[in-house]
């Protein structure tokens, strides 16, 4: 029987991909459950959220399945990369072993509840009587990871920020001073220290977040709504058992100068004329570059050489520089302003 | 001598009100009639075309946010018009800074006599537009769980997809209420999409369209392209053929073709091939003369 005779009798690449819809769906099945505490890796921003969390959990929608193929690539990665650690532990100076895969651990409040809990992935254990780094694997997709450097791009970063709050509160739990990030990435990992001393604020305020909501699920009472639209539309329960106001700001700002109309009607105007002018320059700059003087037609062309510092540099001077620029990194949300405008 | 101090009556000016006519010409500045009528020369009727000047680049500015697929198309008769769904809506809600407080809790009604039977969900809000400072109140969305998207979830989760649903059905009722894009003549949408390349072609086609396969884009095939006494006849039986419209199977979609009603006749034809050697034999016919009702497509001569 030819391919196309077997297309016939049924559709190939659609019966494939239901089958492996119907594998994803049975091997990384999942049963939403209300939690009885927050997760070291579950950190929200919306105290509301931990809440519900608690008490309605159990109605969250299932993961589509494209998502859970998503979380199944990524679990395979980091077992991938833990057998790895195994062997690079040999290759290091002083050597290491990989342990205490999954230790459980718990933060308690203060009326002696678990308030956090969670489950370190590994440990690295450097030998007796040295300190044992606990390390939290994540793999996300590279357009994240690459844009990772310090542990405060892990903070900045809204997917990101939750890994960084649940190995602190490893380290707390563990009183272990420092640990360990480790990002998959096609290449080598993404390494990120971490410091439980620069960071006990962050623990201890989710810890109080975690108090706070046990309190509201004991009483059966719910804080107030986050007012971050950006936060509202990620969450799940948004839309159903949570229905806050929606706000999507001032709206468009209504500039009624006829001056401001006009001179903006004129620069669409201008614009491609500005672009060929663009165009013309520096076919101009790379054709005429070293005459000092010339005639083409009717036009003269008149050129004058200037001094010029330049530096050269090498990777590796490049690479020192960047090491030295590295501290002084400050990233803002609005650093840049692009604008464009279209005539309607 | 006179020392009673005179009396002087007071001049009573009423104060002027000065209102800035550049200001004025915002949609967000209540104006009443009167008002606009007080202004020297034409100034009210400036001022008029100017806020329906912002109001209509407002929604061109809308128009040139959205994608195709967020407009879904109606045809009735010649006339086409797009519908901004929900996603659209979203899309363009920052531009028109809308706010929406949602009232009271959602309110089911079942459909049928059976208890566990399908529903309804039902949501209320009241919606206020920051830019033209227009208030609706009581604006509703409705989605039902007997719709694609939420009938083989399990019956809590299943709840709280029809209750999202309809809050996403209510915020765009909202939108498309508040922003004047409910129904757009797809010319408009066109005209905005000028040199963007988006198109209406990319539009997804709602009612009016024909047949699901053929919304999808199958060209709309129906019995009528063929004159009666030329539609196909079983090779077995010598019957009349039935026209089976376009559909999609297990195999996906099909276009619309000619067989037996007989379902053990197996032999069928294309509906393509069938109007082709209709269209061949009434040109035929035409450069006779007449017609002959008893041939079959495809013997001509």
């Amino acid at each position: 029987m030819s391919a196309a005779e077997l297309q016939q009798q049924f559709n190939i690449v659609e019966t494939v991909m239901a089958a492996w819809e119907r594998f994803i769906e049975a091997e990384e099945r999942s049963t939403p459950s209300n939690r009885p505490y927050c997760y070291a890796s579950g950190y929200e921003e919306c105290e509301r959220k931990l809440v519900l969390q608690m008490t309605h959990g159990d109605k969250v929608l299932p993961f589509p399945t494209e998502t859970k193929a998503k979380f199944r690539r990524g679990k395979d990665r980091e077992r991938n990369t833990i057998a790895d650690l195994s062997m690079v532990g040999r290759y290091s100076s002083p050597q290491f072993e990989v342990i205490g895969q999954q230790k459980r651990f718990e933060l308690k409040d203060h009326k002696g509840r678990i308030a956090i809990a969670g489950k370190v992935d590994l440990m690295l254990d450097f030998g007796r009587r040295q300190p044992q780094i606990p390390c939290e694997l994540k793999d996300f997709h590279t357009n994240v990871t690459d844009r990772i450097f310090t542990f405060a791009d892990v903070l900045q970063g809204k997917w990101t920020r939750k890994a960084a709050r649940q190995l602190l509160c490893y380290l707390y739990g563990f009183g272990e001073p420092m640990g360990m990030l480790v990002f998959t990435r096609p290449g080598l990992p993404r390494l990120v220290p971490v410091w439980l001393e620069e960071h006990y604020d962050l623990v201890e305020g989710f810890l109080q977040k975690a108090e706070r909501a046990l309190d509201h699920k004991e009483a059966g009472t719910l804080p107030d709504y986050i007012n971050d639209p950006a936060e509202c539309k990620m969450c799940s329960f948004f839309g159903s058992i949570c229905n806050p106001p929606i706000g999507s700001g001032e709206g468009a700002k209504i500039f009624t100068d006829p001056e401001d109309e006009q001179q903006l009607i004129r620069m669409i105007e201008l614009e491609p004329a500005a672009d060929e002018y663009l165009s013309l320059e520096k076919w101009a700059k790379d054709k005429f570059r070293g005459v000092e003087q010339g005639i083409a037609g009717s036009v003269f062309i008149n050129g004058k050489w200037q001094r010029d510092t330049k530096y050269p540099l090498d990777a590796e001077a490049k690479k020192r520089i960047d090491a030295i620029k590295a501290p002084f990194k400050k990233v803002e949300d609005k650093g840049k302003f692009f604008l464009t405008v279209t005539k309607l | 001598m006179n020392t009673a101090t005179e009396v002087i009556d007071p001049e009573v000016v009423e104060p002027e009100i000065v209102r800035n006519e550049i200001e004025l010409r915002k949609p967000s500045i209540p104006v009443s009639v009167d008002e606009l009528a007080a202004l020297d020369e034409d100034h009210g009727v400036a001022i008029v075309q100017q806020r329906h000047k912002i109001v209509d680049a407002l929604r061109r500015a809308s128009i040139s946010l959205t994608n195709p697929q967020d407009w879904l198309l109606f045809r009735a008769d010649d006339r086409i018009t797009a519908y901004l769904q929900d996603s659209g809506a979203q899309r363009i809600m920052p531009l028109w800074g809308i706010e929406i407080t949602p009232k009271d809790d959602f309110h089911e009604t079942r459909i049928g006599d059976d208890p566990d039977g399908d529903y309804a969900i039902t949501c209320y809000g009241d919606a206020y537009c920051n830019v033209t400072n227009i208030t609706l109140r009581d604006i509703e969305g409705t989605r039902y769980s007997d719709e694609d998207f939420c009938k083989s979830l399990p019956p809590i989760r299943k709840k709280i997809r029809v209750q999202q649903a309809s809050v996403a059905n209510r915020n765009g009722n909202a939108v498309r209420k508040l922003s004047g894009l409910s129904n757009v003549a797809i010319e408009l949408i066109e005209d905005v999409w000028k040199g963007t390349g988006k198109t209406i072609a990319l539009c997804p086609k709602g009612k009016g369209y024909g047949s699901g396969a053929e919304r999808q884009g199958a060209n709309v095939q129906q019995a009528a392209d063929v004159p009666a006494g030329l539609q196909p006849k079983c090779p077995e039986c010598g019957e009349v053929m039935k026209f089976v419209p376009a559909g999609k199977s297990a195999r996906g979609p099909y276009d619309a073709f000619w067989a037996c009603k007989n379902r053990d006749h197996k032999k069928s034809f294309k509906h393509d091939e069938v109007v082709k050697e209709a269209q061949k034999h009434l040109a035929y016919q035409q450069q006779k003369g007449g017609t002959d009702q008893n041939r079959e497509p495809g013997m001509e001569g």
